[in-house]
């Protein structure tokens, strides 16, 4: 094949718009794609809407009212969907309001580990030597502690709060996409049309970003969607284990550690927060799942396990 | 032998430098981190010579040397197998770690036991009845058990069992411990109990150890059903299993010894994935839901009593763990498979 | 068409033709190399191969159906093996469910264990240095020379029989008891008794550690004989109240010295040695093993002097003492029966127990929660301000609300039933005489202050709220600042160095280690006690009175009592720190043990004397 410098600018022709057409019936056909596309809509509208949604949006980010030590540990009801909490605040408040905090925790680790691994990665796999060297070796240390742990850490060196859970996951995260970059970006540079390109003089910068990190970038965003899932679940655990967001804050991990306590007396607290975890959880994971099966059909790969 | 020397030796000085990283990282982070250790090591001191106490304290901590300095000599310290006395038990680190450790292990051990083998056989079926409604719908369980969080199946089980009168916490009950005489040797209490014969201290062992085992089994085996189906289904699809079909090789035979072993590379590579996974997994259960001790203890003591040797104990712990998996998967790989050569 | 498209058809192309045999393979990669030339090529070539492949693949469907799962469709002997592993495992759970059910009957318990929960780590059980949570295990393995009630205002002998004091106060000299055996077989005598006190002084007087400041006045101590010691004090003392301290007062045998390997009694190694599980006491148990961070199991000591004393046949032969800090898996404990006796269950659950069977001790202890003020800092740095609050506050409420009950107004800041307890210290005003004495102190509102207490403790949680609403009536804004008490502590005594940045309010909790009123006033509110006088205050008048009134203690009693009264005054009318409330501490156990009033003393915080429990079949 010849050197791909095209321009992506160029107009289609149809029968390239019939193949994307064909490419989208395929996947609304699945039920899986269906079911994760639905589930992952939803959080992400209520996600933006909760505050305005929900009956009691102050009770919701964790204020405690007043009267609020009355109707402590009450079950559902008609006033309260979800019952009241420890503290008398409405449950289905604060677990609507937890979409807002999931979601955020999801993208803020998830596009700061894709930057920062698909930069590690390329430039790895570009700059060979002492560049490659370092950064494997910084790869394999941060794949070797798992983020609870580096959690624990960094809630002892700052603190609790949502920086040491966003931080505490990209510097887990950032690795595995780096590796993933890193395989794939060595790959690509095998190819000659990489080689001409630098050959023929073209800029560092030109050849990573137009060549290397285009072919890169596809694999890659599809493990991320895949991987949104565990992130949250891993983000819920180290909120459970009271090393991330402090107590009272709308986040599902959070209210199912304080519903802890009262598990016998209160079992819905800590119920409703790991259902709506394992459904958001289950959304993402299916439209990852249908995604990855249609760029990466039937080649050999590992299983990746979502980390 | 398809292991090398070289291979050895590579990965035992790997492991040596990223454990050395792992130190540097978590000492650096502690030393930075609010909150003085100085004060606790010596008591809360009281009286007129309290300050004199935090002194010494911070003396014998080697709080009093530039950060530097600290840590090349923590890092020295931990090779030659001193991590120091706990800050909030005063007794050694090493300790309090194996003995949490082997609880943890133990628990992992007995959940991998359930898992694989149901995971596997499940997904055996399921790639049997490929596309049909066994298989759709083992499938779509094993999703949804893969996302499943870990914490609220436990929660729920928990609840289950005091609902029933049961006591599902610790790893046994003292009473019938000390009236039978059990003394654990190994730390694994149910090679323990069954080494001394006791089967009441074993039956007890175990009917505690089932609901949290069972918690964490839930994430292996939605893995391995959706695995073992992928895997199986590419399998059979091989010459040579056409060939014995070809030649009247019995139907269970071909499943279960042919396709079985040659699956089997692939499952442990990713066993050994989901094992270090569950261990994060086992952390975050055994302590905060059902009181056992074990790792989860260890992370929630340290933070609770301000311990940063312990937490950095459990950091290496964790670390090694992680790492002597990654080993011990590839050369089970290699042993079993011939193309891997190491 | 871009790199993207390209690239896809590419790959499913070459996935089709890795399914044809090698010839077509062959052919088909000779034409996809064209592909440079002609993108139309490629799509029908495409479109056409993807009608083939579809049609192969759905016909290898059949092929693999019919081949391998029709063929022998009986049930082979391999697949017998997993259902085998699979009925294997359903037998396992069930067993575990099924054994849940009382597996162990009476018949296999031939001795009395007794399982007692507590709430938090042990710290450490080295008798002469130990100051905190260790007392639990020290009480029963350990013993001074005389225990002191100060409910009953008795002293009973322990290791010493008899004792007197000369005329000024100054010199005591204490009888030991005689045949009194040390755990590991050596003879208590006074040699022992002055190395263990010695021990502890000289260990605070160069480390400053642990509670060895008791024995300040200590100047020498002589051995008279082998069973008589005279100790001599530079100022007169109450020395016989002295040696049933709480810490500090253990007497250890020489002999540990030697076990441990320690050059001198100075020696760190014998303080590891200490804090490694082993123990040299003399009373009714001795440990087996000790795991400070889950559970420490206690064996009778048989040849325990005070056997024959106590006449209890039902004491029990082991006592285990449970690592348990969550109050609901000790709640847990007591219904499932593994747990006979819980120290801190929830509180709402105290009557739910209580109705179905378990009884309950409660003991008054001197575990008190105080609120310091910040009096170096505005606003809380003016009097009437501070009056102002403490006007506000209605400790009744406090007491129903944050306690559930179980707890005692506080009145002055010795708490009920100490020596030195003064009655009738309340703030008897209410809204109106606060917002006179807010208008009167010339502070502008509104006005913000700030309230410090301890994350993990609900009680204070509740009260620090509870005053919030109060305050919020006088238009003085107070914010909530919960840390936990590593965090608290650093910041509460920063009180001295940096004022400004110190919160206003403090609550913190004490419980004493000597008998004796100046263990509260002097670490709380003495200036020189700077790590815990979180008030910041400095007053040389009760400063005076206190000190007076310490060295008075050793002659003149009733005289150093009204003195520490007077003492407690002035810090009533300075509003320097306020005591909320005593707690009363339900301990419930189960109808297996019995547990008499002897077992428990406040002095001796969560120490139970098992000796005197009685544990049914």
């Amino acid at each position: 094949m010849s050197a791909v410098i095209s321009d992506s600018r160029k107009s289609p022709n149809s029968s390239v718009k019939g193949l994307y057409q064909n490419l989208t019936r395929r996947y609304l056909r699945r039920t899986k794609f269906k079911i994760g596309l639905v589930i992952t809509l939803v959080v992400l509208v209520l996600a933006l809407v909760s505050p305005w949604v929900v009956p009691y949006p102050d009770e919701g980010a964790g204020y405690v009212p007043p009267e609020a030590s009355q109707r402590e540990k009450e079950p559902p009801s008609l006033r309260f969907f979800f019952g009241t909490d420890t503290r008398g605040r409405d449950l289905f408040s604060r677990v609507i309001m937890g979409v807002r905090s999931a979601v955020i925790q999801i993208t803020t680790v998830i596009s700061l580990s894709l930057l920062i691994g698909l930069l590690a990665g390329v430039l790895a796999a570009y700059f060979k030597g002492v560049v490659e060297i370092i950064l494997n070796y910084l790869v394999e240390l941060f794949i070797s502690i798992p983020a609870v742990i580096i959690a624990l850490v960094l809630r002892l060196a700052l603190g609790p709060g949502l920086m040491t859970v966003i931080a505490s996951l990209v510097t887990t995260w950032w690795s595995w996409y780096a590796r993933i970059t890193y395989v794939y970006a060595r790959s690509v540079m095998e190819m000659d049309y990489v080689t001409l390109a630098r050959l023929s003089g073209l800029s560092p910068l030109k050849i990573m970003t137009r060549h290397v990190m285009r072919n890169v970038l596809t694999p890659v965003l599809v493990q991320a969607v895949t991987d949104m899932g565990s992130v949250l679940l891993e983000a819920s655990t180290i909120n459970f284990l009271g090393l991330g967001l402090p107590l009272n804050s709308p986040e599902w991990g959070v209210i199912m550690l304080e519903g802890l306590s009262v598990l016998e007396i209160a079992p819905w607290i800590s119920a409703y927060p790991g259902f709506f975890l394992l459904v958001t959880a289950l959304g993402f994971s299916l439209v990852g799942d249908t995604l990855r099966e249609e760029i990466d059909p039937r080649l050999r790969r590992r299983w990746r396990l979502w980390f | 032998m398809p292991l090398s020397l070289n291979y050895l030796t590579k990965r035992i000085v790997w492991i040596f430098l990223v454990i050395i990283g792992v130190v540097v990282f978590s000492y650096t982070a502690i030393i930075i981190s609010p909150g003085d250790p100085a004060v606790k090591w010596a008591g809360n001191p009281r009286g007129p010579n309290a300050s004199l106490a935090i002194e010494l304290a911070r003396k014998e901590l080697g709080l009093d040397k530039p950060p530097l300095i600290q840590v090349l000599k923590f890092v020295a310290d931990v090779f030659t197998g001193n991590i120091g006395l706990s800050i909030a038990y005063k007794i050694p680190v090493f300790e309090v770690i194996l003995r949490r450790l082997v609880a943890t292990l133990e628990l992992l051990l007995i959940s991998y036991l359930i898992a694989i083998p149901l995971g596997v056989f499940l997904g055996i079926e399921s790639a049997l009845h490929r596309n049909g409604k066994l298989d759709t719908f083992l499938q779509s369980l094993g999703t949804v058990l893969a996302n499943t969080p870990t914490f609220w199946v436990g929660a729920w089980l928990f609840l289950t069992l005091i609902l029933l009168g049961a006591y599902p916490y610790g790893r046994v009950d003292p009473k019938i411990a000390t009236a039978t005489g059990f003394h654990p040797i190994t730390g694994f209490y149910l090679i323990d109990a069954l080494v001394e014969g006791n089967l009441i201290v074993f039956v007890n062992i175990l009917s505690k150890i089932i609901s949290p085992a069972i918690a964490i089994a839930i994430y292996p085996i939605g893995v391995l059903v959706r695995l073992t189906r992928a895997l199986v289904s590419d399998a059979l699809l091989e010459d040579y299993i056409r060939a014995s079909v070809a030649w009247g090789v019995s139907r269970s035979v071909i499943i279960w010894r042919y396709a079985l072993k040659a699956i089997t590379p692939g499952l442990v590579q990713v066993i050994g994935l989901a094992f270090s996974y569950s261990l994060v997994d086992a952390m975050a259960v055994e302590y905060v839901v059902f009181g056992r001790e074990g790792l989860g203890s260890l992370l929630i003591d340290s933070l609770n009593y301000g311990d940063f040797r312990l937490a950095v104990g459990l950091i290496i712990i964790v670390a090694v763990f992680y790492l002597l998996v990654n080993t011990l998967t590839d050369i089970i790989q290699a042993l079993i498979d011939p193309k891997v050569r190491l | 068409m871009s790199v993207f498209a390209k690239n896809f058809l590419i790959e499913e192309i070459s996935e089709i033709v890795f399914e044809f045999s090698d010839e077509d393979r062959v052919f088909l990669t000779s034409l996809s190399l064209l592909s440079s030339s002609g993108e139309s090529i490629l799509l029908s070539l495409h479109t056409q191969l993807k009608q083939v492949y579809l049609f192969f693949r759905s016909s290898r469907e059949e092929i693999f159906k019919s081949s391998v799962i029709t063929s022998c469709g009986d049930i082979g002997v391999r697949r017998s093996v997993f259902l085998v592993v699979s009925i294997f495992l359903v037998v396992l759970i069930a067993t575990g469910f099924i054994a849940y059910y009382h597996v162990w009957g009476p018949q296999t318990i031939k001795q009395r264990v007794v399982v007692y929960a507590y709430n938090d780590r042990i710290t450490g059980i080295d008798p002469s240095v130990e100051d905190d949570t260790g007392l639990v295990i020290i009480g029963l393995v350990y013993e001074q020379l005389l225990h002191y009630n100060p409910l009953t205002k008795e002293l009973k002998p322990a290791l010493a029989v008899a004792w007197n004091s000369s005329e000024d106060g100054t010199e005591w000299v204490f009888r030991l008891r005689e045949g009194v055996v040390f755990h590991d077989g050596t003879l208590l005598n006074a040699t022992a008794v002055k190395l263990s006190i010695e021990r502890a002084r000289d260990v605070y007087r160069e480390t400053g550690r642990g509670a060895g400041y008791i024995w300040d006045a200590v100047t020498d101590i002589e051995v008279l004989d082998e069973y008589t010691v005279k100790i001599k004090l530079e100022y007169p003392q109450r020395l016989d109240l002295l040696v049933a301290a709480a810490y500090a007062a253990y007497i250890f045998s020489p002999k540990a010295l030697l076990s441990s390997g320690a050059s001198s009694y100075l020696d760190k190694k014998l303080e590891e040695w200490f804090n490694g599980g082993n123990e040299a006491g003399t009373g009714p148990y001795t440990i087996e093993y000790y795991r400070p961070d889950s559970e420490v199991r206690l064996r009778k000591f048989d040849k325990w002097w005070g056997w024959s004393l106590v006449n209890n046949s039902q004491a029990p032969d082991y006592v285990i003492i449970k690592i348990l800090p969550d109050p609901q898996s000790q709640y847990n404990g007591l219904i499932s029966g593994e747990i006979d006796i819980a120290s801190s269950v929830p509180r709402d659950y105290v009557s739910l127990l209580l109705s179905k069977g378990f009884r309950t001790y409660n003991l008054t202890t001197y575990h008190n929660y105080l609120m310091f003020f910040n009096v170096r800092r505005y606003p809380t740095n003016i009097t009437g301000f501070r009056k102002a609050i403490a006007c506000s506050l209605n400790l009744d409420e406090a007491v129903r609300l944050a306690m559930k009950g179980f707890a005692l107004k506080g009145s002055g800041i010795i708490p009920h039933g100490f020596p030195g307890f003064t009655e009738g210290l309340y703030y008897q005003c209410g809204l109106s005489e606060a917002r006179q004495y807010l208008n009167e102190s010339g502070v502008q509102t509104p006005v913000r202050i700030e309230i410090l207490y301890q994350v993990d403790y609900e009680e204070t949680r509740i009260f620090a709220e509870a005053l919030q609403s109060r305050l919020r009536d006088l238009n003085i804004e107070l914010v909530l600042n919960p840390q936990p008490w590593s965090q608290l502590k650093e910041i509460a005594k920063g009180v001295w160095e940096n004022p400004e940045n110190t919160p206003h309010l403090v609550v913190a909790e004490w419980w004493p280690t000597i008998p004796s009123p100046y263990d509260y006033l002097y670490t709380m509110f003495h200036s020189d006690s700077k790590e815990w006088n979180y008030a910041g205050y400095e007053n040389e008048e009760f400063e005076d009175f206190i000190d007076r009134a310490w060295e008075l203690e050793g002659t003149n009693y009733s005289g150093a009592l009204s003195l520490y009264r007077e003492a407690q005054e002035i810090l009533f009318n300075d509003v320097a720190g306020i005591n909320l409330w005593d707690e009363v501490r339900p301990f419930i156990y189960n109808t297996r043990v019995e547990l008499l009033p002897e077992c428990m003393n406040p002095l001796y915080m969560y120490v139970i004397y098992f000796q005197y429990v009685r544990v049914g079949a």
